[in-house]
């Protein structure tokens, strides 16, 4: 189960990261839930100038 | 002959001093793009195309690569002295850099960002080299199925399956693919979409378009924004070079960074983004001191500026060794070498085994030039960063202009870079996302030219496309990599939706 | 077009709906053209016309689900716009475009060089657009005497190089 669930674990991150990622590349901040499982804070993000 | 000797033959290429100083110009400029923020690699490539169209095909397109490593590199120094990433793939080290550089480590987090952007490089490129030749012998067998096949592939990666949503990134794609359409049919010679204007039996320039798509439509996204901060360059104080701990913090999220980010570059993803966020996610979990994050840790600029050189050479994997291109960038350069009557891909290394080899080996050349332009040199691009912002983007869209008028001085090509500038901008207000038209631009009548001639072979039967198990594979994933996503998002719909109150600002 | 407060509830919007009216008339375009192509399918059955069908198909059917998404309001937040700078660009662009072959690269390119910088804030046109002018012409002698691409000339470039 563990090995299922870090699995899981890796391709949600996967997702996260690219929804941020598409998100930043059209000037947007990507949203809290994409941005909380990448451990970034989203007011750290929101002082970056995109 | 294996991939070392051939190593050793391109740089025996690369070495020559006109080809170490185009290796120079690339680098040199791509480091000052990658500083300025507004201009990008695939932007200065795009301008470049055709004031390069008489020069020497390899020298130029070393330039190139050397402009896609340098954008990486200076990239980072933007965001960590004026929390504004140059680049998109910077973004990230603006999270912990500018930190750092507020604290008084600005020196340290622009020495981690360069070592760790020359120890990615360098593994990836010899990645690169060692892994392409077996990419290229796979290959040669590829048909003009299997090349259909792969092409569907690029194309719903890059615009469904990692967008934000599917039905702009494939809203996108088609306008691209469209566009694609215009001009003289390759095949029997019949004028398509062109309306009697003569401009467009040529078909529409993808240097036009990307120029327009990436200058004009940015300049206007911008110019449009409200509240435009007024920038501060954070000075460099204290020590430049990075204590014994720093290096002790730093080497193992190069490593994960470099590792992280090459195979994601190789994806048709689109982008360097990604790796970079991957990297910060996996270095944040792994980081002995992670109440650090947010606060300037050293693990955070390191990790992500590895990661996006790496996916830098991850990307041109498939360029080289398929001649697909899975990013903007990737996109333009394809273009300049079409300027030149190549088509990169496994026949490209049989029959100009010279320059592939001599491209790959400049890699390696620019990327230590990188790292001495990048370290003891940083005054230098720190004065770039001064220069205001009117007077950047007027200088930006005079030289947009002039590569198109350089091309083909009529108001009609003016006129299409407007046209299509406006369209850019609308694209970028409306979240569609801007690599699947310039892709599907490109890649649109080569992919229409395979599938013809496949379907030439086999008579008209279209059974043929799924009976060889390559085709078949890459078929089969680029449908899965359309659906999957699409079911996933239905299903998540609901979650996202009640979270959409608490979310927006 | 400003959706800044949080809001629950979504209304219909009308410029995604005005996108998917656009690409149903793209579409419409290209089955038209490709009605007129003759068809030399040969022996794959797959000619000319048949690539830009399969497209124009597409975009129906994006434009369909465009006109789905707008009516449930599934367009991400647009940033608000100041729409002065963005004309102020275009402007430049099209004067450009205008003059570029009566009164030479150097004008009209120093014209959006100027409009350019008025966009982000340099307001002073008396000062920006002789500026431009000098600085178009410094790029235009490179460019065309330095690395031969052709650059229309007008007055100002034929009277400094007389040979131009």
């Amino acid at each position: 189960m563990t090995v299922l669930h870090s699995i899981r674990q890796a391709f949600s991150t996967l997702r996260a990261a690219i929804h941020a990622a598409s998100a930043v590349e059209m000037h947007r901040v990507p949203t809290a839930r994409d941005l909380n499982k990448l451990g970034i804070d989203k007011a750290a993000f929101q002082r970056i100038h995109l | 002959m294996g991939a070392f000797d051939f190593l050793m033959q391109g740089l025996a290429t690369a070495a020559e001093p006109m080809m170490l100083l185009y290796a120079l110009i690339g680098v040199t400029l791509g480091t000052a793009v990658g500083v300025l923020p507004g201009i990008g690699p695939a932007l200065t490539v795009a301008l470049l195309l055709p004031v390069t169209y008489r020069l020497d095909p390899a020298g130029s397109l070393i330039m190139f690569a050397g402009i896609y490593y340098g954008g990486m590199y200076g990239g980072s120094t933007t965001s960590i002295l004026l929390n504004t990433p140059g680049e998109s793939a910077s973004i990230i080290t603006a999270l912990e850099g500018n930190k750092m550089a507020r604290k008084g480590r600005g020196g340290p987090a622009l020495a981690t960002a360069a070592i760790g952007s020359f120890v990615a490089g360098l593994i990836a490129t010899l990645l690169l080299a060692f892994l392409a030749p077996s990419i290229v012998k796979v290959a040669l067998v590829f048909g003009p199925r299997e090349y259909f096949a792969l092409m569907v592939l690029a194309f719903v990666t890059v615009s469904a399956a990692f967008g934000d949503s599917a039905l702009r990134g494939l809203t996108s794609l088609f306008l691209g693919l469209a566009l694609a359409c215009v001009g003289i049919d390759q095949l029997t010679g019949q004028a398509r979409m062109s309306f009697g204007v003569p401009e467009l039996l040529d078909g529409i320039e993808v240097t036009t378009m990307a120029v327009a798509m990436f200058a004009i439509g940015e300049a206007l996204f911008i110019a449009g924004q409200k509240n435009q901060q007024d920038d501060e360059v954070t000075a460099v104080k204290g020590s430049v070079w990075m204590s014994r701990s720093d290096w002790a913090r730093s080497w193992k999220p190069w490593l994960r960074g470099t590792f992280l980010g090459f195979p994601i570059g190789a994806m048709p993803a689109g982008g360097a983004e990604i790796g970079t966020f991957l990297s910060y996610a996996t270095e944040k979990k792994l980081s002995k001191h992670p109440e650090e994050f947010g606060h300037g840790a050293i693990e955070g600029v390191a990790g992500p500026e590895a990661a996006n050189n790496a996916s830098a050479a991850g990307t041109l994997v498939p360029l080289l060794t398929l001649g697909l291109p899975t990013s903007a960038t990737a996109a333009i350069m394809l273009a300049g070498f079409q300027q030149f009557g190549l088509q990169p891909g496994p026949l490209l290394f049989a029959t100009n085994p010279t320059l592939v080899w001599g491209l790959i080996a400049s890699l390696l050349i620019a990327n230590a030039m990188l790292l001495v332009l990048n370290l003891p040199l940083i005054g230098l691009w720190v004065k770039l960063l001064t220069v205001p912002k009117p007077w950047l983007y007027a200088g930006i869209l005079l030289f947009a202009t002039l590569g198109t008028i350089g091309a083909n001085p009529s108001s009609f090509e003016l006129g299409m870079l407007l046209g299509f500038g406006v369209l850019g901008y609308v694209m970028r207000l409306f979240g569609y996302p801007i690599a699947p038209i310039v892709v599907g631009l490109i890649l649109g009548p080569m992919a229409e030219q395979q599938l013809r001639r496949a379907l030439a072979i086999s008579q008209g039967d279209w059974t043929v496309l799924v009976q060889s198990p390559i085709a078949a594979t890459l078929l089969g994933i680029a449908a899965l990599a359309l659906i999957v996503p699409l079911i996933l998002r239905a299903r998540g719909k609901g979650q996202v939706l009640a979270q959409l109150g608490g979310d927006e600002d | 077009m400003s959706v800044n407060e949080p809001q629950k509830q979504r209304r219909r919007d009308t410029a995604a709906l005005v996108i998917a009216a656009g690409l149903a008339v793209v579409a419409g375009v290209m089955l038209w053209d490709s009605a007129r192509l003759a068809d030399l399918g040969g022996y794959s059955g797959v000619g000319p016309a048949s690539v830009p069908r399969v497209v124009a198909y597409g975009l129906l059917g994006l434009s369909v689900w465009t006109v789905f998404a707008a009516l449930k309001g599934d367009f991400p937040e647009r940033p608000e716009q100041n729409v002065p700078p963005v004309l102020w660009i275009i402007a430049g662009l099209a004067a450009q475009l205008l003059l570029l072959h009566v009164a030479g690269f150097s004008i009209a390119t120093g014209i959006l060089f100027a409009f350019t910088a008025r966009a982000f804030g340099k307001r002073n046109l008396a000062m920006t657009i002789p500026l431009g002018i000098v600085f178009a012409f410094a790029v235009w002698a490179v460019f065309s005497q330095l690395l031969m691409l052709h650059l229309p000339a007008g007055p100002l470039e034929h009277l400094i190089f007389r040979g131009a």
